[in-house]
């Protein structure tokens, strides 16, 4: 057999799409379509913004440290029904606390 | 034509296309549907004048495998599904058929895998969309001597590979 004429034959006979995929492809392709482009994009955007918004939420709620003349205690509501080993900035894992300077 | 008959008429052709550049079903489908999502959003500016609808399309089809291949490293990293997957073939119901197009689409797999992407897509081009050298050179953006040689050399290869298997 003619190797050159059976190496266009396999290149010839290509790949089955498999699993419906023709349908498949077709009805994704419609949704798409038929979703307006401002939905799209309102929610690329809203994604966007709920990302920042987590950001911001999350360094808010952050341990700041103000320099070294900043003290930070705990306020009597924190203290009340908790139990604290030390005293100091470690017992501010579970309570951001309150800041006050001397 | 309207776009469900280009769809009809193309889908197997873009289909293999993808399928040629990609190293899974799964890929390939993706690929596919970004390719035919172009075409959809292009399909009023086609001219007749200006390219044959073959060209056209698979002038689009290239344009979207190159950005689809820019970033599959980049989505490779959030997909956590398996590159190999089991998938189900259509001719379930006669299993001689589908032994041989399994055995057939195997072959073509492997003989495709030794080869650049470059020479995947102008054999495809070539060989199963049966276009013609000075369309593939338009497409490509390569001289027609230049598509000449590169099927030349990348057929080569696949007889030396698997030439002695024909005998």
């Amino acid at each position: 057999m003619n190797n050159k004429n059976t190496v266009s034959a396999l290149l010839s006979s290509g790949f089955e799409p498999k699993n419906n995929a023709k349908m498949r492809i077709k009805t994704a392709l419609l949704q798409k379509a038929n979703t307006p482009v401002r939905l799209q994009w309102a929610l690329v955007l809203g994604g966007i913004l709920l990302l920042i918004g987590l950001s911001v939420y999350k360094k808010n709620t952050e341990i700041r440290y103000l320099g070294p003349n900043a003290v930070y205690s705990l306020s009597s509501d924190d203290l009340a029904g908790q139990n604290f080993g030390e005293s100091g900035p470690r017992g501010l894992e579970s309570n951001p606390g309150y800041i006050h300077f001397q | 034509m309207t776009f469900d008959e280009l769809y009809e008429n193309f889908f197997l052709r873009i289909y293999n296309y993808a399928r040629y550049h990609c190293q899974n079903e799964q890929e390939a489908e993706d690929l596919t549907s970004s390719i035919f999502e172009k075409l959809y959003k292009k399909f009023d500016s086609y001219n007749s004048g200006k390219a044959s609808l073959e060209v056209w399309v698979f002038v689009i089809a290239r344009s979207v495998s190159v950005d689809f291949f820019r970033w599959r490293k980049f989505r490779s990293i959030f997909s956590f599904t398996s590159e190999q997957e089991e998938t189900l073939t259509s001719s379930q119901d006669n299993p001689a058929a589908k032994l041989e197009q399994d055995d057939k689409e195997k072959r073509l797999q492997e003989s495709l895998q030794i080869l650049s992407q470059q020479e995947r897509e102008i054999l495809n081009l070539h060989y199963y969309q049966h276009l013609k050298q000075t369309e593939i050179a338009t497409i490509t953006g390569l001289t027609q001597s230049n598509v000449g040689v590169i099927l030349h050399r990348a057929v080569k290869k696949i007889k030396m590979k698997f030439g002695k298997d024909y005998e």
